[in-house]
């Protein structure tokens, strides 16, 4: 196994090949950071290039803006509260009360530092298991990815600031929003008004715009005059030291763990293992009611996520031709446009070509380390400036962001719509991330929910099938149920009677 | 009470968006393909589940806020913070939208900067303006000689 | 920060002299547009990309890709069909995509909002099944589930259209003891198969061509003869009418543009698509993705795609409407 890694990197370790990777690491950092655009439309606009370019360099810049992506997602989540990605959602929760506090730079580091680490554990256990890997993405059914996608969901809704009525409603809400259109399996019009731009269903870019761009300035207008500086000391280094990252290595081990796993799951990705990790560790913690309020593992552990899902998603990609999500799928799609077909013959008649690019992801953390690093203080330089010039740029590009990825003005409306429902919701205490989960993770879910169902004859049982479904079926249930006890609880405590779910 | 009014406003804001869909789905009888694959959940099975629920808890909400607001009668949430700029963000943007592709681009993100600027309290023009189009031409660069969008 | 403004300032002064716009001469003076109507990376946006790549060299102009998707191809066909006809919007649609359309939708656009280019690709569909299931043709897969009514599982890799219709087709036409699943796509569609999850499952090729090639899958029957698929081994797989099955299923693809283009643009723009089409490139693109490139001309086009939609809109009728439960 180390042997072909080795290979892999003899292969790619030339100044033109990691100049392209540096420049596509350069390239997705900052389109993750632009709130509208997203990974897959890095992608696509790589596309065209790598027609110029041979295989490798042009695969090379591809990962490397795939990797950037999920760097830059956060920066945009921890300086301005809207996700650049939807990956990032979940680094909002810690990253952005962090910043409030004073500590933006910081908040960066860690994110920084988290990516990096998280994202070199995912792509070292992915290179060295590479059959284990492989093993999940092959042998997981849909009944596995409709579990694993209910599992992040419910976790969505357990750890976001506000009462859990209010979670359920937005995840309701959002899982309402995703069936808008035709039915995946008989293409009935669902709750489509007799409009056909909604055949297709309500585009997630749509909802990402509305409720994470457009809502969230609308509800931070009153901050204009607040224009406060939020880093209050000159900081020197941003990163973390080494001391403390030797105390948090948790955070990032279980956030690599749960991105490279579920990452290998096609389909999930990481919306749903950053939810995932959060939950973990902070149900391990000394303090569970810190997080939320800045606590630093709860930037590293979905950013330790996000990044190892790059490990979980590439590796089936490359050795079986199944891409584990939406910027994979795209990767693929380059491959084959050079006329390589990942999978089994791939690996066998040119192995360079899969391990190269193997190696190359290791190497694009790297760089994205070293490019994320420098551009936290220019970033929070531009960031720090009255949010009455940043705001109208977040809602320009946002919204022009929303219509570069569809081609259609319609979603863009309906971003707009979003934007002011989200706004209300939020004005009441309704926790956004959550509609914007189940509109992400709802597809998923119940496409594969039927589908299961559709494989089996109809048999639910098939749902506990295979220890793994109990477990993780077991752990919703345990979630669930925890969660309402709790919240019962704490409605004991104020004088309330008892209104029970 | 006004508080109340407003918990009450969302939700039923909400519940409304629930039983539409319940409505819609209502008097969607037919699957398009009378097609009937081996699967068991029709085409109306989840999503009725989703509006169902968001129908319930909508009400529970509802209740939950009625209730709070007997037993308590200050009012918890913060001073609602004037909305204006909210309206106005909210109908340039729809503007913004609808001209997208019927102005040149740059031009129309210019003039949008500034008005949002305007919108939110600057009041130096020659600032305001180096700003707006600085931002229109990096905004050009970006998506109509980069991305190639056609707008 | 005047540091910045002052940048700014120099950014908008060099934007604002007056652009040069380009004379425009002759076509193409701009870039040419292909809108197609599929998510990027997917089997149609590829092969859109490669002939886009060596039309760009036979046309004179920059050959972007758009893709537009939605409700089955219909959004992006739609924008296609309200473009204006200067020759530089083209829609890259063929058989079994908008034929499916206008079989099951009832689209606001129809086949004479058209002007039918040219066809440069076509392959059959055809049933593939894992090796570990142990089928060698569909004569086999037919007899077990006969011998184990609902039991056996045949795939379609989209819910609606040609490759459902060939599941319906066989379903109805040999009695029906198999049950059909529907897959969203050739992405979900691969994995089910590479999962050995059903038991067959019918798809456009050259889908699934490389792993047939490694004996991983083998391929139990063909829509349309196997000709413009070069893997010698399979030219002698039994097509579904050879097998008593009349119906005849495969793809073809091209170019449109909206009707009402100049003639001298379209004369252009065909001879241009006809050396893109036969460039040793593209060929070799075809080669490694699995296809010989043909080339088909508008009318004959056209005049198949009229076939098909007939032909869908039969066996639609005969048993995919009547299907009960």
């Amino acid at each position: 196994m180390l042997n072909n890694i080795f290979m892999g990197f003899e292969h790619i370790l030339t100044w033109y090949n990691m100049g392209m990777l540096l420049a596509g690491t350069a390239l997705g950092i900052l389109v993750g950071a632009l709130p509208g655009l997203s990974s897959p439309m890095a992608m696509i606009v790589l596309l065209p290039l790598t027609y110029s370019f041979a295989g490798l360099p042009a695969l090379l810049m591809m990962m490397g803006a795939y990797v950037g992506t999920k760097l830059g997602g956060s920066y945009s989540a921890i300086l301005l509260r809207t996700p650049g990605t939807p990956a990032a959602a979940c680094t909002v929760l810690d990253g952005h009360p962090m910043a409030l506090q004073g500590k933006a730079a910081q908040a960066l580091g860690y994110a920084t530092i988290g990516s990096t680490l998280g994202g070199l554990l995912g792509w070292l256990a992915a290179s060295l298991c590479i059959p284990i890997i492989a093993g999940i993405a092959i042998k997981s059914g849909p009944a596995d990815i409709a579990l694993i996608g209910l599992a992040g969901l419910v976790m969505v809704s357990s750890f976001v600031r506000g009462s859990m009525l209010k979670g359920l409603i937005g995840i309701l809400l959002g899982l309402l929003l995703s069936t808008v259109g035709l039915d995946p399996q008989d293409t009935t019009p669902r709750m489509t008004f007799g409009m056909e731009e909604l055949y297709g269903g309500i585009d997630f870019s749509a909802a990402l715009v509305g409720f994470f761009g457009i809502a969230v300035v609308l509800s931070d207008l009153h901050r204009i005059e607040e224009g406060t500086a939020r880093i209050g000391e000159k900081v020197g280094l941003c990163l973390p030291s080494l001391r403390e990252m030797r105390l948090r290595w948790r955070a990032i081990v279980i956030g690599a763990f749960y991105g490279l796993f579920v990452g290998a799951v096609p389909g999930v990705g990481a919306e749903g293992s950053t939810w995932l990790a959060y939950a973990t560790i902070r149900k391990n913690s000394k303090n569970p009611e810190s997080f939320g309020t800045g606590n630093p593992d709860g930037i590293l552990a979905p950013e330790s996520s996000n990044n190892a899902v790059t490990g979980g998603t590439m590796l089936p990609m490359l050795t079986l031709g199944l891409p584990g999500d939406g910027s994979t799928a795209i990767m693929l799609g380059a491959l084959l446009l050079h006329g390589m077909t990942p999978g089994i013959t791939l690996v066998r008649e040119s192995p360079e070509m899969v391990y190269g690019l193997l190696a190359g992801l290791g190497v694009a953390h790297v760089f994205m380390f070293l490019l994320g690093t420098l551009a936290i203080r220019p970033y929070i330089a531009l960031l720090q400036n009255d949010r009455a010039w940043i705001f109208p740029f977040v809602l320009i590009m946002a919204v022009v962001g929303c219509f570069a990825g569809t081609n259609n003005p319609f979603p863009v409306f309906l971003a707009v719509l979003f934007g002011i429902l989200g706004y209300f919701m939020e004005s009441r205490g309704f926790p956004i991330p959550t509609v914007v989960l189940g509109v992400i993770l709802g597809p998923i879910i119940e496409v594969n929910l039927r589908l299961a169902l559709s494989l089996s004859n109809d048999d639910w049982l098939v749902f506990t099938d295979t220890w793994p479904r109990k477990i993780i079926l077991a752990l919703i249930l345990y979630i669930v149920c925890k969660e309402i006890f709790l919240e019962v609880k704490r409605m004991r405590l104020q004088p309330q009677p008892n209104i029970t779910l | 009470m006004r508080d109340l009014a407003k918990e009450l406003a969302v939700t039923g804001l909400l519940a409304a968006i629930a039983a539409t869909s319940l409505a819609s789905l209502h008097m969607t009888e037919r699957p398009a393909l009378s097609f009937q694959y081996s699967s068991g959940l029709p085409f109306s099975a989840l999503p009725n589940l989703y509006a169902g629920l968001l129908l319930f808890l909508c009400l529970l909400n509802a209740g939950k806020a009625v209730w709070r607001h007997k037993r308590e009668n200050q009012s918890l949430a913060k001073e609602k913070k004037p909305t204006g700029r909210a309206v106005a963000t909210v109908a340039l943007l729809l503007s913004f939208v609808f001209l997208l592709g019927k102005a040149p681009f740059a031009a129309l993100c210019a003039v949008f900067l500034c008005l949002l600027f305007l919108v939110y309290g600057k009041r130096k023009p020659l600032q305001m303006a180096c700003i707006a189009l600085g931002g229109a031409a990096a905004l050009h660069l970006v998506f109509v000689s980069a991305l190639g969008l056609r707008l | 920060m005047r540091i910045v403004y002052r940048m700014f300032a120099v950014a908008a002064l060099l934007l604002s002299l007056p652009v040069i716009s380009a004379a425009k001469t002759d076509y193409p003076a701009e870039a040419i547009h292909i809108i197609v109507p599929w998510p990027a990376g997917g089997g149609t946006d590829n092969i859109a990309r490669a002939f886009a790549a060596s039309l760009e060299s036979t046309v004179g102009a920059n050959v972007v890709v758009d893709n537009i998707v939605g409700a089955g191809g219909v959004t992006g066909t739609l924008q296609a069909a309200r473009a204006k006809s200067d020759g530089y919007t083209l829609l890259l649609q063929g058989s079994s995509d908008i034929s499916t359309v206008m079989v099951f939708q009832t689209p606001p656009f129809t086949l004479d909002d058209f002007d039918f280019l040219c066809a440069f690709y076509s392959t059959p569909t055809w049933i593939v099944a894992h090796k570990d299931r142990g089928w060698t043709d569909l004569k086999s897969f037919l007899d077990a589930a006969d011998k184990n009514p609902g039991k056996l599982t045949m795939a379609s890799a989209t819910p609606a259209g040609a490759q459902l219709l060939m599941v319906a087709a066989v379903h109805g036409y040999t009695g029906g003891k198999f049950r059909i699943v529907p897959y969203q796509g050739g992405g979900p569609f691969r994995k089910g198969m590479l999962s050995n999850e059903v038991d067959a499952g019918v798809v456009h090729s050259p889908v699934m061509l490389p792993e047939v090639k490694e004996g991983m899958m083998r391929v139990l029957a063909v829509g349309s003869p196997l000709d413009k698929i070069n893997y010698e081994p399979l030219r002698g797989t039994k097509t579904l009418k050879e097998m008593g099955i009349p119906f005849t299923v495969g793809i073809t693809r091209g170019i449109l543009l909206p009707k009402n283009t100049p003639p001298a643009i379209r004369a252009k723009l065909l001879e241009a698509c006809k050396k893109a089409a036969s460039s040793p490139a593209f060929a070799e693109f075809g080669t490694k993705f699995g296809f010989n490139p043909i080339w088909m001309e508008g009318p004959d086009f056209r005049g198949l795609l009229d076939e098909e939609v007939k032909t869908y809109r039969e066996i639609k009728e005969k048993f995919v409407d009547t299907q009960k439960p």
